[in-house]
């Protein structure tokens, strides 16, 4: 072991970490707390869209002749210049096939996505604002959307330099590896919780953070490499990492779908479509992009392109083109937990909780160190515990009374962060503190059971033939259970009560 | 059915895996220092890592190379978390502690948003020009060495952020900003 201690930091160097570990994640504490939640919850967002609109009828197939029924459908009812029309295939998370128009002007704010069902036939206008409100705080915090993204990139970014002066900061990295001391002194409790969440998911908390601050800067790294590149532009900046556009130029004919899915199957047996593209339709330089996902590939999907009678042109090579490629097309679904089906899901869901909780011991353990019991310390523990509640809020309303979930989002967060502050200074300290936060935790459990039942109710949903919307809905109510369990007497039932409610 | 038993054998060799570590770990506690325990210490270390290599012959042929990575690497997190909470130590502490109100404040407003500015924009721009200058010396196609840079940048903004909110000199981080805006401009302009 002695390799490992010639590999520890020096004293000055762990606390100068400890330092810049501490100002940057108490700086970016609310909004990382809020990045990392939103981020666990809408891992399963396919899910929470199918829950939040349900249909009687769903499917895993669709036929070629409906794909194009459907597709046609739009066109024809289209009031405005298509620029690009897309299909998006079934899926084992979301069984419904939709079709989405994207307009020449993008100005138009006009209804753009439909359900399809199994025959082709349009249906309802695609509409999830709750999933819309959790994505939105998770990809942009609801900031315009420039601005947004930029600022979660930033998070992502800082996260990595929390990572690099964590593990700076941390010399028994390795001795307290397996270390965690409950109850004696909420300090120690709370660096141990923190440290021993942190340490073991590493990998993930590094590939999340950096995919994460990737995706979000990208804009801003374009501008900035594009004006150091003489030769490049960001467009072909874009069109040398991911590939570029054939060009087309061709009478209009009738799309061929059945050549295309007979030479894809050929071409690619392995492919299954995720969505299909008809991109500049109706004009000469129409074609189609199939973009299927390959087995056992991180990479989003290859695109194969096809000209409108079924003929070939040919593929993206986000597959087998440069490692550069391959790696930027892989960071989304390393980032969204897209792969290997619903097992990696809940492992995402986990460590992503896990995130939100490193984020809130973390700023506990600054005030427990200073021994600082102020009114910052009690809204910061009003701001964690009203975020759930929050969000379940949010749910009923626009559920159950279809009321706006991002101003209802924001404004019961203020409410009950500030309500906190009451506890602050009232005679019993403490005690209304603790019991303050145990409500808060009770009305999140009581308003998700609430909107859970109102919403199955609203639809009509049976529990036999409607089985996967209920065990949906209980898997959220379990996730709100989880806070008010104290898994601490459940695991070690000698222990004593202590003093404070830890978290 | 196959897949589904070699997803659990390959996470049995996980917890094998963690435990070896844990192991090696009371080792090191109770044996620090002697011969015995060293060589202790590192036959459990070569078993963990042949149980990883178990691990990822059971995922590996249904999984492919790119998810058993990743999920060796991610499953890992949630079993040793299991290991740690079993072997918690609980106890009850009926002190209670005195906390104060206020802390004396350690640095000026100005000073503050000085830092604030240099981590901020400052930081972000010369992170951007140093991985792109750092990407075009190592590689020499242009498009790997764009998604390089792209990558890159956070790790070298994050690092400078930290390292500016962190040193009580700031001329120290400073003076890094300035070498890498000259040497990356060598390399760029």
């Amino acid at each position: 072991m002695s390799v490992l201690k010639k590999l520890a930091p020096s004293q000055s160097l762990v606390k100068q970490s400890l330092r810049g570990h501490a100002w940057v994640g108490l700086f970016w504490a609310a909004l990382l707390y809020l990045i990392c939640l939103s981020g666990a919850l809408v891992v399963f967002y396919p899910e929470m869209e199918r829950w939040e609109q349900p249909m009687k009828s769903e499917y895993q197939q669709i036929s070629d002749q409906a794909i194009n029924s459907a597709l046609h459908q739009v066109q024809a009812d289209s009031p405005h210049v298509l620029d690009s029309l897309y299909f998006i295939y079934p899926s084992d998370d979301l069984p419904r096939a939709h079709v989405s128009a994207v307009y020449q002007d993008k100005s138009i704010e006009t209804e753009s996505e439909w359900w399809v069902d199994e025959r082709g036939q349009v249906k309802e206008t695609v509409s999830a604002p709750w999933t819309e409100m959790m994505t939105g705080l998770h990809i942009y915090l609801h900031l315009p959307h420039t601005l947004g993204i930029i600022i979660v990139g930033m998070l992502g970014a800082m996260m990595c330099g929390l990572l690099i002066s964590g593990v700076l900061a941390h010399p028994n990295l390795f001795k307290d590896a397996f270390k965690l001391r409950l109850g004696c002194n909420r300090h120690l409790e709370q660096t141990d919780i923190h440290n021993r969440l942190s340490v073991w998911s590493l990998p993930f908390f590094f590939v999340v953070s950096l995919t994460g601050a990737y995706i979000g800067l990208f804009g801003v790294s374009l501008v900035v490499v594009d004006w150091f590149e003489k030769d490049h532009d960001s467009e072909q900046i874009i069109s040398e990492v991911f590939g570029g556009d054939p060009e087309v130029q061709e009478p209009v004919v009738p799309i061929d779908l059945a050549a295309i899915s007979t030479d894809l199957k050929q071409r690619a047996p392995g492919a299954e479509p995720i969505y299909l593209v008809i991109q500049k339709p109706q004009t000469e330089g129409q074609y189609v992009e199939v973009a299927a996902t390959l087995p056992q590939r991180l990479i989003y999907s290859e695109i194969y392109r096809y000209h409108s009678d079924g003929r070939f042109i040919d593929y993206q090579h986000l597959s087998d083109g440069d490692l550069g490629r391959q790696v930027a097309y892989s960071s989304y679904r390393t980032h969204f937990g897209h792969f290997g089906g619903l097992s990696t899901k809940i492992l995402y869901l986990v460590l992503g909780l896990a995130m939100a909780v490193i984020t809130v011991t973390g700023v506990n353990m600054w005030f427990e160190k200073r021994k600082l019991n102020n009114r910052w310390y009690t809204l910061w523990r009003g701001f964690v515990w009203s975020t759930p509640l929050a969000m379940a809020i949010s749910a009923c309303s626009v559920l159950l009374f279809a009321l706006n979930p991002v101003w209802v989002f924001w404004s019961a967060l203020i409410l009950f962060s500030l309500l906190t502050l009451g506890t602050h200074k009232q005679a019993e300290g403490l005690m209304a503190q603790r019991a303050w936060i145990v409500y808060l935790k009770l009305a999140t459990l009581v308003v998700l059971v609430l909107t859970v039942g109102g919403h199955s109710l609203n639809h009509d949903l049976g529990l036999t033939e409607h089985g996967w919307y209920w065990l949906f809905g209980l898997g959220a109510v379990l996730l709100a259970v989880m806070p008010l369990i104290n898994f601490r007497r459940m695991w070690h039932p000698a222990v004593k009560p202590v003093t404070e409610e830890p978290l | 059915m196959a897949v589904f038993a070699s997803y659990l054998l390959a996470l049995l060799s996980l917890v094998a895996a963690v435990a070896c570590w844990r192991q090696a770990q009371v080792f090191y506690r109770q044996k620090s220092g002697t011969k015995l325990g060293g060589w202790w210490r590192l036959a459990l270390l070569v078993i963990s890592v042949l149980l990883l290599w178990l691990a990822w012959k059971f995922w590996q042929p249904q999984q492919g190379a790119e998810f058993t990575l990743f999920f060796i690497l991610f499953h890992s997190s949630w079993l040793a978390w299991l290991v740690v909470v079993l072997q918690a130590k609980v106890k009850y502490n009926s002190k209670s502690v005195k906390t104060v109100e206020q802390l004396p404040a350690e640095k000026s407003w100005w000073y503050k948003s000085a830092v604030l500015f240099l981590a901020g924009p400052v930081a972000l721009l010369v992170s951007i020009m140093g991985a792109l200058a750092l990407s075009q010396v190592v590689i020499e196609l242009k498009s790997n060495q764009w998604v390089l840079a792209f990558t890159l940048m956070p790790l070298v903004w994050g690092g400078l952020a930290v390292w500016l909110a962190a040193d009580r000199q700031i001329g120290r981080p400073l003076t890094a900003l300035v070498v890498i805006v000259l040497c990356s401009s060598v390399v760029l302009l």
